[in-house]
């Protein structure tokens, strides 16, 4: 059995497993840790006002980073989120069917699919002519009309694996010349994870380095595993942040400023 | 004083679900950093690094692998000295102004971590001598400690009965309005105190205030890290609230008493006060806006208004100052970095000012005793004294941008800090608190 059976067959089941006892570890910790006690007096604001407030609580940090941290929006908000991951991982057209199989209703979300890459772009909903293709779904027939040209599974991860390797040197920079205790040996462990699942998506995708179905199955199979290792290890490290962090953090931030009446 | 892991254990006994979000979250981007008024000290005052000195103990005590692979995983406890100085340096590089909080993706108020580190140096005696000396002023049964602190609480109130020209209505049962002034105001403005005694007696209001403050500048607590004084110092101005039967608790200082009592006493307490808290800003606001007040526009050098954190970001009060400020002149506008939620601080409160040499001896003049400060102190002393001054310029050079020659505000630290640093880099605004910018405006209807 190959590195590729191992991942599909072998190692789905028992990722799932940790994965879910994770998040029930580290959810019950908040639960067990939440304190009902006395509020002050509310503010009074307006049903609309708390509604931009939800908002705005999403987007301020965002907006405040556009003004004061330019390399660490263009690289960590946009190239690595907003233009790389989130997009490559919910709607390249690969993951997609992935995602589907697994959720069925995801396919919904078919129409929006990005091609893998940008020579596919002419073959869209918007293009003088009917794509011919003996395939039996119309993934190249996405919304997104020319934008394939940048929007697409080729661009998207060279940005996102740009914006990665950034990330992850200006780390070690920061480590080694300001010896910042910020800068956690998990950061680098979830960079470099990031780093090879992109890397071997990418060349699992071209068929590189070579031809071979067996170099094609390695890479898909490291690809494979290393998506799994990280969904085992996202309950226990920063990638948490996705699932949890960045939503609880915002909802409460926006409960509180509901709270001061801002 | 108590051993280091003890005092751990007892900081760490009350975690909740939102500090634990703040310990757990921070996926380190730096989005923070560029707002703290101490990154200008270095990058070991960076907001998310000052909270990584409170998360290496957090993980050494509450987490697995932390526990298992120590230092390997940023888990460790302070063990040397310098390491203590190293965290008291840190703790004292923070003046809660959760401009972190606001800036960050994840909502994560790093300054509340900053606060847990004081709480464990304060358990460790590591908390400045001048602050606890505050703090054992704040505790004690008055606050009038000795003669020259009372004289010079006498002549504030004898210099406030001549502006109104009759007796003062102290601790009178069944007031409307309960005024508190704190004792921190009679050492940095005491003409605030008189201001505002006399727009209570303009505007007519069925108004008391105790005959003495009720705290040096409450609660004491929260800015060494003490919870067990935090609680007894609110016991102690709930009582007299309850003894005077007030409905509203009236401050002028913007400051730490403001956002503790409005919106932190109760978290801490369990228990809604029976009176609501309102800033002077805001009981104006509201008389100008139900037209039993007017205020006199005038042509004036350029004025601004700066936002004290705790009044603004901490407290909501953004947009009843500005209603004031602008009726009152031709020649308003706002400082160029951002105001209200995403206002600049000052650079010098939660006791921060108060720390410093200048500071120090402030506080020596205003209570005529000589206050000894720890071995420790002497090393981490002058370092701060300059990053204060770093951290300070940079709303000083915020107020030079638009050329303002009156800066209102709501806050006796602003105040202080503000008019402090115009003389350092010898610019030419003054700071001044808003009852007294208005209190020649105030018409009454
Ligand atoms: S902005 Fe938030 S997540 Fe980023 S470093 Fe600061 S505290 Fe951590
Ligand atoms: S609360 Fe203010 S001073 Fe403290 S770390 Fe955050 S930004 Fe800096």
């Amino acid at each position: 059995m190959g590195l590729y059976e191992f991942a599909i067959y072998d190692m789905f089941t028992p990722t799932i497993a940790i994965f879910a006892f994770g998040m029930v570890y580290r959810l019950s910790r908040y639960l067990f840790l939440y304190k009902r006690t006395a509020q002050p007096v509310w503010r009074r604001t307006s049903f609309v006002h708390r509604i931009y407030i939800l908002i705005d609580a999403f987007l301020h940090a965002i907006v405040a980073a556009i003004k004061r941290s330019k390399v660490t929006f263009v690289t960590g908000i946009f190239l690595l989120h907003l233009f790389g991951v989130i997009p490559i991982l919910f709607l390249l057209s690969h993951h997609i069917a992935w995602w589907s199989y697994y959720f069925p209703p995801y396919s919904i979300l078919r129409p929006f699919a990005i091609p893998t890459s940008s020579t596919s772009s002419t073959l869209t909903v918007t293009a003088p002519f009917t794509p011919v293709t003996d395939m039996s779904n119309g993934f190249v027939n996405t919304i997104w009309g020319p934008l394939t040209i940048i929007l697409n599974g080729d661009v998207l991860a060279i940005l996102a694996i740009f914006g990665t390797t950034f990330k992850l040197l200006e780390r070690i920079v920061k480590k080694v010349k300001e010896r910042l205790d910020r800068i956690r040996v998990g950061d680098f462990v979830a960079l470099v994870l990031l780093l090879v699942i992109l890397i071997s998506g990418y060349l699992a995708t071209h068929h590189l380095p070579s031809n071979e179905i067996e170099t094609y199955k390695l890479m898909l199979g490291i690809h494979i595993l290393m998506a799994e290792l990280l969904v085992i290890l996202l309950p226990f490290t920063k990638f948490f942040h996705f699932v949890f962090g960045f939503w609880y953090g915002k909802l409460h931030e926006a409960y509180d400023l509901w709270r001061r009446g801002l | 004083m108590i051993a280091v892991e003890k005092a751990i254990d007892v900081v760490l006994s009350d975690l909740d679900s939102v500090t634990l979000h703040f310990l757990e979250s921070c996926v380190s981007c730096g989005l923070c950093v560029p707002f703290c008024p101490y990154t200008v000290a270095g990058p070991t005052y960076e907001p998310v690094n000052k909270a990584e000195a409170m998360r290496h103990i957090y993980r050494r005590k509450m987490t697995i692998a932390g526990r298992i692979l120590g230092p390997l995983v940023g888990a460790k406890y302070p063990r040397s000295e310098e390491d203590l100085d190293r965290m008291t340096n840190m703790a004292y590089r923070c003046v809660n102004c959760r401009y972190c909080y606001q800036t960050c993706p994840f909502g994560i108020y790093s300054g509340k971590l900053v606060i847990m580190l004081r709480r464990i140096l304060d358990k460790v005696g590591r908390a400045p001598s001048v602050l606890k000396y505050l703090q054992t002023i704040e505790l004690s049964d008055s606050v009038l400690i000795n003669e020259s602190v009372r004289e010079r609480w006498a002549s504030i109130l004898d210099e406030a009965r001549k502006s109104i020209g009759k007796d003062l209505p102290l601790d009178k049962k069944g007031a409307d309005v309960v005024y508190l002034p704190w004792l921190v105001e009679a050492l940095l403005t005491p003409e605030v105190i008189v201001s505002t005694i006399k727009i209570l007696d303009m505007v007519g209001e069925n108004w008391t205030m105790p005959s003495e403050p009720l705290g040096f500048e409450p609660p004491m607590g929260v800015i060494v890290g003490d919870r067990d004084s935090e609680r007894k110092v609110f016991r102690r101005i709930n009582s007299y609230l309850a003894k005077v039967g007030g409905k509203r608790a009236l401050m002028s200082h913007g400051g730490t008493p403001y956002m503790e009592m409005r919106f932190e006493m109760p978290f801490v307490m369990n228990e809604r006060p029976p009176y609501d808290v309102i800033h002077v800003t805001e009981y104006l606001a509201e008389l100008y806006e139900k037209g039993k007040i007017r205020i006199r526009k005038e042509e004036s050098g350029k004025v601004t208004w700066h936002d004290p954190c705790k009044l603004a970001r901490g407290s909501g009060v953004v947009e009843q100052p500005r209603i004031l400020v602008k009726a009152s002149t031709t020649n308003y506008e706002d400082l160029p970095h951002g105001t209200g939620m995403y206002s600049h601080c000052c650079g010098g409160g939660s006791g921060i000012a108060l720390i410093t040499c200048d500071g120090r001896k402030l506080v020596e003049e205003f209570t005529r005793e000589k206050i000894k400060p720890a071995e420790w102190e002497e090393k981490i002393c002058p370092p701060l004294e300059e990053d204060y001054k770093k951290a300070i310029k940079q709303k000083i050079d915020e107020i030079s941008e638009i050329n303002a020659n009156i800066v209102v505000t709501g806050c006796s630290t602003c105040i202080y800090n503000i008019n402090k640093g115009a003389t350092l880099y010898d610019r030419d605004f003054q700071a001044i608190h808003i009852v007294q910018y208005l209190l020649d405006k105030i018409e009454v209807t």
